[in-house]
């Protein structure tokens, strides 16, 4: 199968190790990777502010650069930014009043899947970490509520020898990035971010915390960081890409 | 109850921004702890209650469907309800703004001669600011829900929209109800002992009351009866022992047939308390009949507009399929963070954040509550009727968007106009990777500087994955 | 006073119906379902269909009202002399309906002062005794109507409500309450109808409920097998 790959504007600037991984456990799974040229951003943080024209102007160059891959999928390892492409973008191109964008958009939706999702689907080979670790998975929220993936990425983590996953109480609560909303409401965010990575200072010391939104990781690892927590996070790409045989 | 208490703060919004209310609510430990506790109690309760029922998630599709229905038809639904309750033997009013409803209400008081107004709990009058409408007139107005009597006497304003005192902790009520005994007893902090005052404190004012007020949570067309749901008894009481009985209702409030209101009731306490029903689902028909031991002489239904009509077919219409469940409040990451009375009104949460904007329109400051989410989706999938809170969410950010100031509006541009062609968006990724500095990339985005405010500074990696790609591929 | 209609009903509705002119925008996100061909009815595995009886008095139990299961015909004097003590009831209020005319008579025999529901004697009555209409197996609810009943307040005032129901009239969910109150051959509802579920309760306070905060502190169900 070939699987054409949205890097992502995060992954791309902050987390290019994690697009490595990506590549990696895709071709472990018998995909033939490509990275469609001209892709940019998927516009979502100009959307998620209201300002529809800019977000289309963006996510309209994104959407003609992923059109003109026919690979059988697109893949993008990050879920806001898959839900950014299957959920909002049909719905984006209507509100600015692109119905030809918002046409081809509900095309593409059609064969874009999330990492974890399509990893799923795959024949991976057997999985087994270099030494034993606990991991926490954080859903994030667009993966989980919008895309509606789940069981996935749990699964993905369970069937690695050697990684014991806890449960987490708040695995499923949002950690407070929100985009923008992260730097609007700084302290509501950070209260956010602080009740999460509490939980799990309480239930699972020591345990990496893993998810599959660099952004999401981002937020948590700052503000871990800021406060001396010497919590681990890593993308769930790179976790199954180190445990490759 | 003195006419002295201080009416509830209806301005919160005014001169304050959401940041600053936030700000201070996350400063305020003893209120998250409150909060905190309750929001788990109440979203484990619903889980539990609804995990109880045969596709919980297919009856709420239905629901939502059903409030559809009945909104895209509101005009004949509301003209079949007035006619049913004026068959019924009771009144009408149709109230434009909250000013005219508290008028009616007002002038109902005054003609009967009222003294004193005993209310249930109505979301709705808190909106209208109705208390303080009565005490001008010289009418006195007791809050009888037990939370609602609480933030009475304390001059707050409702931090949950099922579970108005929810920010107070016993000891706090303790505090706040403590002046109301006046025999010089000394009350203690156990709930059922301040529970048992109240009840000693209101029972006196009930049967005193010439007037009782309560909201509605439903009118049903067919026959032109309300339906309120509660669990103390003080709506009942509310509308059955004071000789008048006025209900105000938003005029969204409604459904068609019985069997629309079976289901909206069979999910209303599950996913609010997460009870199978609520102790009292009391619909009422008409006044006292002819033969009747008791229940008021006059029943008035003041349908109210309040700034609902701006709203009817719009892009954020949907709003109005609100059962006022208050489950979304209890799923919201942020509203677990902050309480209700960060949201600076009457409706908190995400269908505050929604609402307020929508219905408090007058303050300039509430157009910004569409930011008073991470668009996380929690409240969407506890929502009773399937409310996209999420998409009204971000509808608000557009109207916002759409008057923002120039500079605002030119960083996006100057974004969009960068990120938007694949050469610009790889010089500027290229800029900041070389740089190892964010200032050239996000420095466009308004107020993103303000991410060092308790986190550190996330720096770009030394080149970027694309360029890793292409240089491996040549 | 005859019914009165104010404010501007045409102005109002003209409005709503511009306002609806165009129809209601779609949401292309998150689309709305299909039209229902009927509007369907919420099942609980809290009820068991073929036991109607066993469900209502499990959860009831659960709403925390006391029922007691009666094989015979009638309450037994003994459970009205209980009643008395536990209570301590010297005055009783009753509604019109037979069942509970029945009880209070009990009750008299037990030198309990039992008057006609009024608000004033209800509001100084330390029982109010009464029938329903209808149990709701699923929810442990029980149906009050004034049309049955004559009156609101038996169930309301005192701080103990004693409901004599024989279990004939026990009835799967609020459905079958609530939905035929929409048929055409129903007539017009009572001017009260209340579903009662458990005594009456708060959870105001640290949501740590307090039972009775308004209206009863308890609910008992004499629950007559036999009929």
């Amino acid at each position: 199968m070939r699987a054409a790959l949205f890097v992502t504007c995060m992954v791309d600037l902050f987390a290019p190790e994690v697009g490595d991984a990506t590549v990696a456990v895709l071709r472990a799974g018998g995909c033939d990777v490509t990275v469609p040229r001209g892709q940019v951003c998927c516009g979502q943080p100009a959307w998620n502010s209201g300002f529809a024209d800019d977000a289309a102007a963006v996510a309209r160059t994104s959407l003609a650069a992923l059109s003109a891959d026919d690979a059988e999928v697109i893949v993008v390892p990050a879920g806001s930014c898959a839900t950014m492409i299957r959920v909002f973008w049909p719905e984006l191109f209507e509100v600015v009043g692109d119905h030809e964008a918002a046409a081809q958009a509900r095309a593409l939706a059609g064969r874009t899947r999330e990492l974890t999702e399509l990893l799923a689907t795959l024949p991976m080979p057997p999985l087994a970490a270099t030494e034993a670790m606990s991991v926490a998975y954080h859903h994030s929220c667009h993966m989980l509520r919008e895309l509606r993936v789940e069981q996935q990425p749990e699964q993905l983590l369970d069937a690695v020898g050697g990684i014991e996953r806890v449960d987490w109480s708040a695995g499923q609560r949002c950690c407070g990035f929100g985009g923008l909303f992260s730097c609007k409401l700084p302290e509501t965010s950070v209260a956010m971010a602080d009740d999460k990575l509490g939980t799990l200072a309480e239930e699972a010391p020591g345990a990496i915390l893993v998810g599959a939104d660099t952004s999401c990781l981002m937020q948590m690892r700052t503000r871990a960081e800021h406060e001396g927590n010497p919590i681990v996070t890593r993308h769930i790409a790179e976790v199954l890409a180190a445990a490759l045989p | 109850m003195s006419t002295t208490t201080p009416p509830p703060a209806h301005h919160l919004l005014e001169g304050t921004t959401l940041r600053e209310r936030t700000r201070d609510a996350t400063t305020d430990l003893r209120l998250r702890a409150s909060i905190g506790k309750a929001v788990v109690r109440f979203s484990n309760g619903r889980v539990e209650a609804l995990s109880h029922l045969e596709d919980p998630t297919a009856l709420r599709a239905a629901a939502r469907r059903v409030r559809h229905d009945v909104l895209a038809r509101l005009p004949a639904v509301l003209d079949r309800f007035a006619d049913n309750v004026i068959a019924n033997g009771g009144h009408v009013h149709w109230a434009r703004d909250g000013d005219d409803a508290n008028a009616y209400i007002a002038a109902v008081a005054a003609r009967i001669g009222a003294r004193s107004v005993v209310k249930g709990k109505s979301m709705a009058s808190e909106e209208t600011a109705l208390n303080e409408a009565l005490q001008a007139a010289g009418t006195s107005v007791v809050e009888t829900d037990l939370g609602e009597w609480i933030i009475q006497l304390a001059g707050q304003t409702p931090s949950h929209i099922i579970a108005p005192a929810v920010h107070l902790d016993r000891f706090q009520v303790r505090d706040i109800l403590q002046p109301e005994a006046t025999d010089g007893r000394v009350l203690g902090t156990e709930p059922e002992e301040l529970a048992a005052f109240a009840r000693e404190q209101l029972r006196a004012r009930f049967l005193a009351a010439d007037l009782g007020v309560t909201g509605c949570n439903l009118g049903i067309a067919e026959t032109g009866s309300i339906l309120l749901v509660e669990n103390e008894g003080n709506g009942r009481l509310s509308t059955t022992v004071p000789r008048v009985h006025v209900a105000i209702m938003g005029m969204e409030r409604l459904v068609d047939t019985w069997e629309q209101a079976d289901l909206l009731v069979n999910l209303l306490a599950r996913s609010g308390t997460g009870q199978h029903l609520s102790t009292y689902t009391n619909i009422i028909t008409g006044p006292r009949r002819a033969g009747e031991a008791d229940g008021p002489d006059e029943l008035h239904v003041v349908i109210l507009d309040n700034g609902r009509s701006d709203v009817l077919g719009s892009d954020l219409h949907e709003s109005l399929a609100c059962i006022r469940c208050g489950a979304c409040l209890n799923v919201c990451p942020v509203y677990r963070q902050v309480g209700g009375h960060a949201y600076g009104w009457v409706y908190s949460g995400p269908i505050g954040a929604v609402l307020t904007p929508l219905l408090a329109g007058q303050h300039d400051e509430a157009a910004e509550l569409g930011n008073a989410s991470t668009l996380c989706g929690a409240c969407m999938d506890a929502c009773p009727v399937m409310i996209p809170l999420q998409d009204l969410l971000l509808s608000l950010r557009r109207r916002k968007a759409a008057d923002a100031g120039v500079a605002e509006r030119a960083a996006w541009r100057a974004w969009s106009a960068t990120w938007g062609r694949p050469r610009t968006y790889r010089a500027s990724l290229k800029a900041a990777t070389t740089g190892r500095s964010l200032t050239g990339v996000l420095g466009g985005f308004p107020g993103a500087a303000r991410w060092t405010e308790g986190r550190t500074t996330p720096v770009p990696a030394t080149r970027t994955f694309t360029e890793r790609w292409n240089h491996a591929e040549r | 006073m005859t019914p009165l209609e104010t404010g501007d009903r045409a102005a109002f509705l003209t409005r709503l119906r511009h306002r609806l002119a165009d129809g209601v925008p779609a949401n292309t996100a998150h689309p709305m379902g299909p039209g229902l061909a009927t509007v369907p009815v919420a099942v609980s595995d809290l009820l068991a269909p073929d036991d109607l009886i066993m469900s209502f008095v499990s959860n009831a139990r659960a709403a925390r009202v006391v029922v007691h299961e009666i094989s015979g015909h009638a309450v037994p004097d003994a459970l009205i002399a209980d009643i008395v003590s536990r209570h301590r009831v010297r005055r009783a209020v009753v509604t019109t309906e037979p069942d509970a005319q029945a009880a209070a008579a009990q009750f008299v025999a037990q030198g309990v002062e039992v008057s006609a529901l009024t608000l004033a004697t209800a509001a100084d009555a330390d029982l109010g005794i009464t029938s329903a209409t209808h149990a709701l197996a699923t929810t442990g609810t029980l149906v009050m109507s004034t049309d049955a009943a004559g009156g609101r307040s038996a169930s309301l005032l005192p701080p103990v409500h004693l409901c004599v129901i024989p279990a004939s009239r026990i009835v799967a969910s609020s459905a079958d309450v609530l939905r035929r109150l929409g048929s055409p051959d129903a007539g017009r509802p009572p001017s009260n109808l209340v579903l009662i579920t458990g005594p009456s309760r708060s959870g105001d306070i640290e949501q740590i409920i307090a039972l009775g905060v308004h209206g009863p502190i308890a609910v008992e169900v004499a629950l007559l097998l036999s009929r």
